[in-house]
């Protein structure tokens, strides 16, 4: 199947599991006692419809483009990083402390070479899993789990002790204005860090359906041995595509930093890296997926905010609702394959009537 | 074969009445019937793809058979129901072990079916007494309480028996137990084996290596190609017999290996040793040479080194010991990706699962391991009007039927695959040795033709090629020399002109004085 058309009918099916999800959680909002269309509305459509809430929506997603693209990339290479958490810590800290020191420089190189360094901290520490599981074959999902640990661990301790702001909150320093990134729209919600995430997932999807090293990257996910054998360096793709991944992660700490927070404070993130897992899932490893799926958990974040203070329903439902999607993708190959079953069966007893 | 086949319905004893089995068009089994007596040693012997373990498979429940019926003591047998089987007093000992290597030997033998006490405890005490009473009626020693995980691979094969005889099984089937032991472990087996009939239990032995199955059988069940060849008496035969009824009278003699100038040597083995390893035996001091234009045949039953020997080859493991020479340099430490660039090409032996990727487009497969083809590229992009055009070209040339070539390559026969593999191989690639290992396993009679050609047609252009086989006919056919690996080790170099299939029988089975 051709990459146009794998995408066509990821997206179907995405969307078949978003609308079912929904119905799914309208149950759970009936039992409650609540109106389903109404925490729809201020949910789905409230966002939507409002310049406002759009911006926000977007904005809320920003990160999340990252992290799904960074997790989808590893993915689909059969690499299962669940450190992006990690290696988006240390890029986010690497982004502040050049935003912070380097001040003086003109502001697009500046901010340039503060992203950059974001990426680059992120690509370091996500070497470390690549290296393991090349030279030692450790699997890499034990060695991002403790890394995630360790870096939460470590970026405090460097903040706290060698760079920490003054104040009640353990931060670093704010960055220099001249790193901050453009802001598109009212402060801090929408920045040019979106354009690049869009920049990204362009990028990706080229680099994985028109060039060598996707295909190779594609043969590795779906069949390792039958790669090896073929004459692929496994390892070498294998190692470059962590180092995607931990770009792409660092990438996502740089953006927070140098466009929403403009300073570092100690575990800022919320696990933008663990949603990351969420939005590549719903997106089936696909970087054009995974990009529609971030918006849409952004969509539903700031609608989150909303029904919190409108209705009686709390902001965690929210979760919920990501969890149901996120298990019926993860199920969708069975669901799919009962429809057809089913609809097989039903066929053959007509044909016997 | 058996005439009376009501009467015997009635006796005690398996018998399986004209089974057939397709595989989703391939026939594994064609109209077998075969009784086997209780309280005997029941061998059934034959090549690889004979048909043995799918018969057993049968017998076991695992697999359903498109015709026929089974019968257990008289009684039908409810096919494709391992639980019935079991039941029926079938017990199943596989050749790759089903035990969990950290719980300990009595936990291993009573897993599924554990005596329990009151809250659903299981009742140690109880289990370990009939375990123990099992040890002594068949004379297993083994230390109920270490763990699986900490025990030779001889004694774990016992824990296997023990889980069987545990639940009470009658016949008890041995799919090749032999494959994976050494010398004493096998004496040991055999002592078993002959306890376990003293005590009227029946023995199905399932192997390929003749001086075993004469010496502890009664009956010998010889298969070929998916049919019963026959089944002697083990005391008026021999193994000259047995060579000849698996592999002798219709092996395909028609045509010899084309003759080609003999050029330089591409591709030299210097006694190559790699360590044993789990199931794999490893390899013990392999020497070889291969010429341009030679095809150079390694014959040998599975397992007896082949994929050790490809692994080395490819630069995919690394020997002990030894060095792999091509065009005069020294690959031995090379990764696979440098080496196969160098012009090695290579038909691996398990087609879906080292040859292809099942999910990806044919044209995509056409061109794995070499994305980076001129011909495909422009800049540093992949240009799809060339790949496709690239894919039009090698699906003429070599005869790939497919609807398109978006097609995924998992719905395409296995001819077909196999044809894919060998464009991508001998056709994308620009190569002068090819490594092919059981390039016809699984395919029909066509397709085997069209890759004898296309190797044929390879070695007319000075390629050096070298046919690891387990398909003694086709090392025949196409071989200019022919060497023998058993246990990791070359047994003997012959050159075509001198080679009979006895002879090459004989040194496939082990034996290597000629007989």
């Amino acid at each position: 199947m051709s990459a146009a058309r794998t995408l066509i009918k990821n997206v179907y099916q995405i969307l078949v599991c978003i609308i079912a999800a929904l119905f799914i959680g309208a149950i759970f909002l009936l039992i409650q006692g609540e109106n389903p269309l109404e925490i729809y509305y201020y949910l789905i459509i409230n966002p939507l419809t409002s310049g406002l809430g759009i911006i926000k929506s977007l904005g809320k997603a920003t990160p999340l483009i990252f992290t799904g693209l960074a997790v989808a990339v590893s993915f689909k290479c059969g690499l299962f990083n669940i450190g992006v958490e990690g290696q988006l810590l240390f890029g986010g800290l690497a982004a502040a402390l050049v935003g912070y020191y380097g001040s003086g420089l003109p502001a697009v190189l500046h901010v340039t070479i503060s992203i950059l360094a974001g990426m680059a901290a992120g690509m370091v520490y996500a070497f470390i899993p690549a290296i393991l599981k090349v030279k030692l074959m450790v699997h890499e999902v034990i060695t991002t789990i403790m890394l995630n640990n360790i870096a939460t661990a470590l970026t405090a301790f460097f903040i706290v002790n060698y760079f920490r702001n003054p104040g009640q909150t353990a931060r670093t320093y704010n960055v220099a204005e001249s790193a901050h990134l453009l802001q598109f729209a009212p402060p801090e919600h929408l920045n040019l860090g979106f354009v690049i995430a869009i920049a990204c997932v362009v990028s990706l999807y080229i680099l994985l359906n028109k060039t060598p090293y996707g295909l190779k990257l594609n043969a590795i996910g779906k069949n390792p041995v039958a790669a090896r054998y073929s004459g692929i360096h496994s390892n070498q793709v294998v190692i470059i595509t962590m180092l995607i991944s931990g770009a792409l992660a660092g990438l996502c700490g740089s953006e927070r930093i140098l466009g929403a927070f403009g300073y570092m404070q100690v575990n800022f993130s919320p696990g933008y890296g663990f949603d990351g897992i969420t939005a590549a899932v719903i997106g089936k490893n696909n970087p054009v997926g995974a990009c529609v799926a971030a918006i849409f958990i952004g969509i539903l974040q700031y609608g989150g905010t909303t029904i919190n203070m409108m209705t009686n329903v709390p902001a965690e439902f929210v979760q919920v609702l990501i969890a149901i999607m996120f298990v019926l993708v993860a199920a969708q190959e069975a669901i799919f394959h009962a429809l057809k079953g089913l609809r097989r069966k039903r066929g053959k007893k007509v044909s016997v009537v | 074969m058996n005439v009376n086949m009501e009467e015997h319905c009635m006796q005690n004893g398996i018998e399986i009445k004209n089974i057939s089995k397709d595989f989703s068009g391939k026939q594994a089994l064609k109209n077998i019937s075969l009784s086997i007596e209780e309280g005997a040693i029941h061998s059934i012997v034959g090549e690889n793809g004979a048909g043995k373990s799918t018969l057993m498979s049968i017998l076991g429940g695992v697999l359903r058979p498109t015709e026929g019926e089974v019968f257990i003591d008289g009684k039908k047998l409810m096919t494709g129901k391992p639980q019935v089987a079991s039941l029926e007093g079938i017990g199943m000992v596989f050749q790759h072990f089903m035990l969990v290597p950290t719980l300990s030997v009595w936990q291993n033998i009573i897993l599924g079916s554990e005596p329990l006490k009151k809250f659903l405890k299981v009742d140690k005490k109880n289990a370990i007494r009939k375990i123990e009473d099992v040890c002594k009626t068949y004379e297993f020693h083994v230390n109920l309480e270490q763990l699986v995980g900490e025990l030779p691979v001889g004694q774990q094969q016992k824990v296997e028996i023990l889980k069987v005889l545990y639940k009470d099984a009658k016949y008890i089937v041995l799919d090749e137990p032999t494959a994976v032991l050494i010398p004493e472990e096998t004496k040991m087996l055999f002592a078993s084996m002959r306890a376990l009939k003293a005590a009227g239990k029946t023995v199905i032995f399932i192997s390929h290596k003749l001086q075993e199955v004469l010496e502890v059988s009664d009956q010998i069940s010889v298969l070929k190609n998916g049919e019963l060849v026959g089944t002697v008496n083990a005391s008026e035969t021999n193994s000259n017999e047995l060579v000849k009824m698996m592999v002798g009278h219709e092996i395909n003699m028609e045509g010899m290996p084309l003759k080609t100038n003999k050029g330089k040597e591409l591709v030299q083995a210097e006694s190559v040793f790699v360590e044993k390893k789990g199931f794999f035996c490893g390899l013990n001091d392999i020497s070889f040479c291969i010429r341009e234009g030679e095809i150079l045949g390694i014959a040998g039953v599975d397992g007896n080194g082949q994929g050790e020997l490809l692994d080395t080859l490819l630069c995919l493991t690394r020997p002990k010991s030894g060095r792999i020479i091509k065009e005069g340099i020294d690959v031995t430490g090379c990764t696979n990706a440098v080496l196969r660039k160098q012009g090695v090409a290579c038909i691996p032996p398990d087609r879906h699962h080292q040859g292809v990727v099942l999910d990806s487009g044919i044209k995509y497969n056409l061109i794995l391991g070499c994305e980076e083809h001129p011909e495909i590229s422009s800049g540093p992009f992949i240009n799809n009007n060339k790949l496709d055009k690239l894919t039009e070209k090698m699906c003429a040339e070599y005869n790939i039927k497919m609807s398109n070539i978006e097609e995924p390559i998992r719905d395409l026969s296995g001819g077909n695959q196999q044809k894919v593999i060998l464009a991508r191989e001998c056709g994308v690639r620009d190569t002068n040795v090819i490594f092919a290992v059981n390039p016809t396993r699984g395919l029909d009679i066509g397709a085997m033709e069209f890759v004898y050609k296309m190797l044929e047609e390879n070695k007319k252009q000075g390629k050096a090629i070298l046919l690891i086989s387990t398909e003694l006919s086709e090392i025949m056919r196409l071989s200019d020399r022919i060497a023998v690996l058993y246990k990791g080790q070359i047994m003997d170099t012959i050159d075509r002109d001198k080679a009979t299939v006895k002879r090459i029988g004989a040194l496939m089975a082990g034996l290597s004085e000629g007989v």
